[in-house]
């Protein structure tokens, strides 16, 4: 899951090499908090989140398996 | 990838020679000018230009090898057909059990779509980018349009306009495009986003 949304976010951002996936497993659901540039922040969020809501759909569905809630947070 | 170096005497000559070994058109070969050539006087002092040159890599070879990539971390078995036509390019993923990757609606379907279509967007590729996964698409177009007739004839016999449920903008489309050679109704779009719907109503004859 962290290896795929890793792969996208840097396959979209101008600074790939800034692009950090951490994931954080809670008992119900995973966080995966993302860091890009600065600059990168509004590419992965898009225009009304749209990006960051495609990202989500695509990895909920890679997360099922494991039967646990997955949330994508980018961070500041 | 196939690559070559070549030697000219002009950079027109040696891509021309690049271009018989690599054998395919010219605009599709990329390539780095190693060494800058001299024409000399009478053939003295002259250098030869030297190129290293290769096949570029093309819009839908690069998506494919993209969309290859997310699908296989998903643990999936597929196979993907691609389609390039005019300004489209058409990416149909094919295989078993490929319905988690559509989604209810086809949701999941369309944010793997929008992240190919962003990754070609940062490209520049000026395509158009379409995905289809085991022909959801095709067979919810056709379906559509199935729709569009069944309510058209309805509304030419009932001689009243009716609307349909919301439906996003691409699956509007499909009714419009459906319809419009009808002579009998005409259909526009009312409301906003997301319960925009399409209305079908009798043309005034």
């Amino acid at each position: 899951m962290k290896e795929l949304l890793e792969y996208i976010i840097k396959a979209i951002v101008q600074h790939p090499e800034e692009v950090e996936v951490r994931e954080v497993e809670g008992t119900k659901s995973v966080i995966l908090e993302v860091k890009v540039a600065p600059e990168d922040r509004g590419r992965v969020i898009g225009k009304q989140g749209q990006t960051v809501k495609a990202l989500q759909t695509i990895i909920r569905v890679a997360g099922l398996k494991k039967g646990k809630k997955v949330v994508i947070e980018v961070l500041q | 990838m196939k690559e070559v170096e070549t030697e000219g005497k002009t950079l027109e000559d040696a891509l021309r020679k690049a271009q018989i070994i690599l054998e395919v058109p010219l605009e599709d070969i990329e390539y780095e000018v190693l060494e800058v050539g001299k024409e000399g006087i009478l053939g003295i002092g002259s250098k030869p230009y030297r190129i290293y040159a290769r096949i570029k890599k093309r819009s839908e070879d690069i998506l494919e090898d993209f969309l290859r990539n997310i699908l296989k971390k998903m643990e999936l078995n597929f196979k993907i057909k691609k389609i390039k036509k005019d300004n489209n390019i058409l990416l149909s993923v094919e295989g078993e059990n490929l319905g988690r990757i559509i989604g209810y609606n086809g949701k999941t379907l369309s944010a793997i779509e929008f992240i190919l279509r962003l990754y070609g967007a940062k490209l520049g590729i000026h395509e158009i980018i379409t995905l289809d996964i085991d022909h959801y698409r095709e067979r919810k177009e056709a379906q559509l349009v199935n729709l569009a007739k069944k309510i058209a004839r309805r509304v030419k016999e009932e001689k009243r306009k009716i609307a349909l449920n919301p439906l996003p903008a691409r699956e509007r489309r499909i009714i419009h495009l459906a319809l419009q050679e009808d002579p009998f109704v005409y259909t526009y779009s009312e409301g906003e986003e997301p319960k925009r719907r399409v209305i079908i109503a009798p043309k005034e004859l």
